[in-house]
């Protein structure tokens, strides 16, 4: 039988073991990178911040306290290292931003985001506030729920609602996605 | 199905299409990998910081022996009773060799630790 996130936690804290820590991370790294791509917009960046987040999380396992799923406890370190890594290359980010900025109005016009054209869905995001951006992701990309994005953010409940809300609809808008589909 | 639910499952389906393929046994080989350096650059770290208190410790406590009345039994008890170690002391003062002992000690912790698992 699959031993759940919890039990591969309890092992862990109780004897560091690092095979029960890399089951962790097989199971959950597909979310954390996700995000991180989506946050940052840059896959290399994803994958080292991804990488710091699963370090930081390994020092800190011991802290969890199983409130909250370990995705969610897990993404909100990824989150904080985020945060983190983005004060740090602020002056990098702006440069960063100018070049991105060129390349959105270079590549307007094309439309064909529900066939998973990533860079269509990664410059309506790039649209959002950040923290829009952030529960877009964790509510549609990484398959959380309203509470588990509100656990994996800090931020209360209707505020994560609020969020996903405005988000939406910006989505709806940049997208040009205002059809109903039956 | 009310337009926004049309839409939410649009936009998931969209993320999903879009989910870049990662390729999970090396990353996960990545992140354990760094584990191991992790710990054992923080306990060097640790231990660096250790014998650097202990030889300001140490060069404390020499001042405090100095100035104390049991100095001359405790100096005559260590000189006869380990002669080696009064040689030692001769070459390198006591703040040294308690640096050094110190950070061999916390060297072999830092060496052993992270190898346990």
């Amino acid at each position: 039988m699959k031993a759940t996130d919890e039990e591969l936690v309890a092992l862990v804290i109780a004897t560091k073991d690092k095979s029960a820590f890399g089951e962790l991370v097989r199971r959950h790294q597909g979310v954390v990178r996700g995000m991180m791509a989506r946050m940052s917009g840059n896959r290399a960046l994803a994958d080292d911040l991804a990488q710091d987040a699963f370090i930081r999380a390994f020092e800190k396992i011991a802290t969890f306290e199983g409130r909250g799923t370990f995705r969610s406890w897990l993404c909100r370190i990824a989150y904080t290292e985020f945060l983190m890594a983005r004060r740090k290359r602020k002056a990098a980010d702006k440069a960063l931003e100018k070049l991105t900025a060129h390349r959105r109005s270079e590549e307007e016009g094309s439309n064909d985001w529900e066939r998973g054209n990533a860079m269509d869905l990664d410059r309506a995001l790039a649209q959002l506030s950040e923290p829009e951006r952030l529960c877009i992701v964790l509510c549609y990309a990484s398959g959380m729920s309203h509470s588990e994005a509100s656990e994996a953010t800090g931020m209360p409940l209707g505020t994560v609602k609020s969020h996903v809300n405005r988000g939406r609809e910006k989505m709806k808008a940049l997208l040009g996605a205002h059809e109903v589909v039956q | 199905m009310t337009s926004d639910d049309a839409f939410d499952a649009r936009l998931r389906a969209a993320f999903e299409r879009a989910e870049p393929d990662f390729d999970q046994e090396e990353f996960a080989k990545r992140v354990l990998s760094r584990l191991g350096r992790s710990n054992r650059s923080r306990a060097l770290v640790i231990g660096g910081a250790g014998s650097t208190g202990s030889a300001i410790a140490a060069t404390q406590l020499e001042h405090l022996f100095e100035s104390s009345p049991l100095q001359d039994t405790v100096g005559e008890k260590v000189v006869g009773s380990a002669p080696e170690f009064a040689a030692l002391m001769t070459v390198a003062s006591p703040e040294v060799l308690a640096a050094v002992a110190l950070a061999l000690m916390i060297g072999a912790v830092a060496w052993m630790i992270p190898s346990r698992n």
